[in-house]
């Protein structure tokens, strides 16, 4: 038995007292940026699937082909071809910029198929109700999708 | 699917659009608060053209209230929440303000002290009279019903056409598509027969049910009476 190089090699209080602060920088740039995502890929996926509610057919086609290429792509490629590719046509962007677009990319294609399944749930009668008293159609969805998903009241089963 | 149709309602009149399924009746109710697009012609409400290019449809629909064969409330919200959502969200009213004229909305149809229920705990007709207070709460010009007692059992009807009833007392402009022959005969100023997506027949109910022009309005109103 070798604990002492067990020791030295995986609990080394030396070696983590130094690295400890780039550990803390480390988990620091990783909540910022998962935060810098999601509220950028949340909000881009939010917008492109209340675009794709106006059944405008060029736009609609362009996000549909948009979600499935960056729903299909891994995210670590698009890392990759932002960060060591771009460079080549001018593009030149810190891996930090590149890592945050790469990944709100991603989560706004997926964003965005969820949000439309959501617009699309909402059954057609109520949505003609509320054009009926005049609300208008970003307002609709606004209102709509979200209240409907995150309301319990809506998973009660019906007794009339 | 409509070919020349020209109709017109005058206030506080009742029309009682009747015709065998596929004949457009509701195509011609939804044109007039163009939840259906024309593709020619005009729809004239209150003084203005609802088809002219850059009319405002969202504030014209303030002023046609709609009720639908489905209800389509909204299952999220309650009585209240449903009839003041569109007093809120397009008129801007503050929340205090849309409940008041909720309440008053709801209880011209009875439902008044039912406010807090949810649309699945009320039965079909206590669900329509919501709908029907959820079109009032925005004082529209004219009231569009499209088959508003089909979705409902037999014995719910009767509060529906109740509340119907005295909104035609009130001298609420009405359109109503339905099969619902004896309140028809009962309530409405004038019947329009459609067929093949144009206007056959059209006169006082008397005229319609009893000694119609057309041997097919005949014919349909005894068919529908038969089963009545």
């Amino acid at each position: 038995m070798e604990l002492q190089r067990l020791v030295f090699s995986f609990f080394n209080a030396e070696v983590a007292a130094r690295y400890w602060p780039d550990i803390v920088y480390g988990m620091w740039v990783t909540t910022y940026l998962g935060a810098a995502v999601i509220a950028a890929g949340l909000a881009a996926g939010l917008g492109l699937a209340m675009l794709r509610s106006f059944h405008f057919r060029p736009a609609s086609f362009a996000i549909v082909l948009f979600a499935d290429v960056f729903r299909a792509l891994p995210p670590l490629v698009v890392i990759i071809v932002l960060f060591f590719a771009f460079p080549y046509v001018g593009l030149a962007m810190s891996a930090f910029t590149a890592t945050w677009l790469a990944l709100s990319l991603v989560l706004a294609a997926f964003a965005e198929e969820i949000f439309w399944a959501g617009i699309l749930s909402v059954p057609k009668g109520q949505t003609e109700a509320a054009r009926s008293t005049g609300c208008r159609a970003c307002r609709r969805s606004r209102t709509w999708s979200f209240r409907r998903r995150s309301g319990s009241r809506f998973r009660r089963s019906p007794t009339a | 699917m409509l070919k020349g149709i020209d109709l017109a309602v005058a206030q506080g009149e009742l029309v009682f659009i009747i015709g065998p399924s596929g004949s457009g009746k509701s195509t011609l109710l939804r044109c007039c608060n163009r939840l259906e697009e024309p593709t020619r012609g005009s729809v004239v409400v209150d003084g203005t053209d609802i088809t002219r290019p850059g009319v405002d449809i969202n504030r014209v629909r303030q002023k046609i209230g709609m009720v639908f064969q489905q209800f389509n409330l909204y299952p999220h919200m309650n009585a209240l929440g449903n009839v003041t959502l569109a007093l809120q969200k397009v008129l801007g009213k503050s929340r205090a303000e849309s409940a008041e004229i909720g309440i008053r909305a709801l209880a011209r149809v009875g439902l008044a002290e039912k406010a807090s229920a949810y649309p699945n705990e009320l039965s079909g007709g206590q669900q329509q009279r919501v709908a029907i207070a959820r079109a009032l709460a925005l004082e529209p010009r004219i009231l569009l019903f499209d088959e508003p007692t089909s979705a409902l059992d037999p014995e719910l009807v009767g509060s529906v056409l109740k509340v119907m009833r005295e909104l035609r007392e009130s001298g609420m402009t009405m359109v109503v598509v339905s099969h619902e022959m004896e309140f028809a005969r009962a309530a409405a100023d004038r019947v329009v027969f459609m067929d093949h997506g144009a206007i056959l027949e059209s006169g006082r109910p008397e005229q319609i049910f009893s000694r119609p022009e057309h041997a097919r309005v005949g014919e349909f109103v005894a068919t529908i009476s038969r089963q009545a």
